[in-house]
């Protein structure tokens, strides 16, 4: 498996952050997941939010929306009682080889994230 | 008219909220969008389905069948919404913070009006084969079923009776897996096991038949010759 970090985890203000595009090569195949990278307080704080949008493009001139999803944080526990690790969002890459990707993060309140695109 | 898949795509999305998928070719007038939802928590009424990008423009969105998680077993869901206005969508799925599967599917020769014929209520397991109850259906020609399974792992799936899969999510980088099986036929009753290979785990499926728009459109009309 391969990791591209789109953006290294920092902390980062309020608003809304977009990603630097990263070109999708040619001949993947499976899946791709985008995974945020964030610091364990600020993903147990429930004070933060979180909505995050995948952007492609054929031209990295034009751009629509792709796929997403909204988190708020807490101290959530998955179904073998562990921590849960920061939300990703898991794509086919059949859909996005060949093309540009970006990802835009509205960040509801101050915290240090990161976000990794793993294939 | 005939029915047939015009597109689907989907994703999955872990520790949220919400699930937002946007399909890849505008979708058009007419046609029908069919909504798949798998989740560890509660998939939404069917207020939680929207459209929350693009221009087109949709009618109300029916939730057609709903199994609730039970013990260890997860929830999914299958809601229809009729498309009145050509344009690009985006979907978004609103729900309780956990794991989530989504797929999305445009579909035409989908009748307009109340489509959803019949439905297969839930079943659950905890192993690697997954039943569905019966889809009996004395005009549908679209079946499908959605399954969800709580495991994130790599793996993949066989269907019996011609079902494909439409729509799959059976990845490790998704905590949750999930799928939307699809056969297009002649009206009958319908069922499919769906197999998956590695490790058991805990499943539910739910189904549900579309009925077609008539051919022609409308009801024959008689016509008498009186002298």
């Amino acid at each position: 498996m391969a990791t591209v970090t789109m953006a290294i985890q920092q902390n980062r203000n309020a608003g809304i952050f977009t990603t630097p595009s990263w070109h999708v090569p040619e001949g993947l195949t499976g899946t791709i997941s985008l995974a945020t990278n964030i610091l364990l307080s600020d993903l147990q704080d429930v004070r933060n939010s979180l909505s995050y949008l995948m952007f492609v493009s054929d031209d990295n001139v034009t751009w629509r929306e792709y796929a997403g999803f909204s988190w708020e944080g807490g101290n959530y526990l998955d179904k073998f009682g562990q921590i849960t690790k920061g939300p990703n969002c898991v794509v086919n890459l059949a859909e996005i080889v060949g093309k540009y990707v970006r990802v835009q993060l509205t960040i509801g309140r101050r915290m240090a994230i990161g976000l990794d695109l793993d294939y | 008219m005939a029915i047939a898949r015009v597109q689907v795509t989907g994703n999955s999305a872990n520790s949220s909220t919400t699930v937002v998928k946007a399909f890849v070719s505008n979708v058009t007038a007419g046609n029908t969008i069919i909504v798949g939802v798998s989740s560890n928590v509660n998939c939404p009424l069917a207020s939680g389905v929207t459209k929350s990008g693009g221009t087109a423009t949709i009618g109300t969105v029916t939730r057609d069948i709903y199994a609730a998680v039970s013990g260890s077993s997860p929830s999914c869901a299958i809601y229809s919404i009729p498309i009145t206005g050509t344009g690009s969508c985006t979907i978004t799925v609103t729900l309780s913070s956990g794991y989530h599967v989504l797929a999305i599917a445009e579909y035409s020769g989908v009748l307009d009006t109340s489509p959803c014929e019949t439905t297969a209520a839930g079943t659950i397991g905890a192993d690697t084969t997954e039943e569905t109850n019966n889809l009996v259906g004395t005009l549908s020609t679209l079946y499908l079923y959605q399954f969800a399974e709580n495991v994130g792992d790599n793996f993949t799936r066989s269907y019996t009776n011609s079902f494909v899969g439409a729509f799959e999510v059976n990845t490790a980088a998704s905590t949750m897996a999930g799928a939307l099986a699809e056969l297009i036929t002649t009206p009958g009753t319908r069922s499919t096991v769906c197999t998956k290979t590695g490790a058991a785990a805990d499943w539910t499926s739910v189904g549900a038949a579309y009925k077609p728009t008539p051919a022609g459109g409308e009801e024959p009309l008689t016509i008498y010759m009186v002298e």
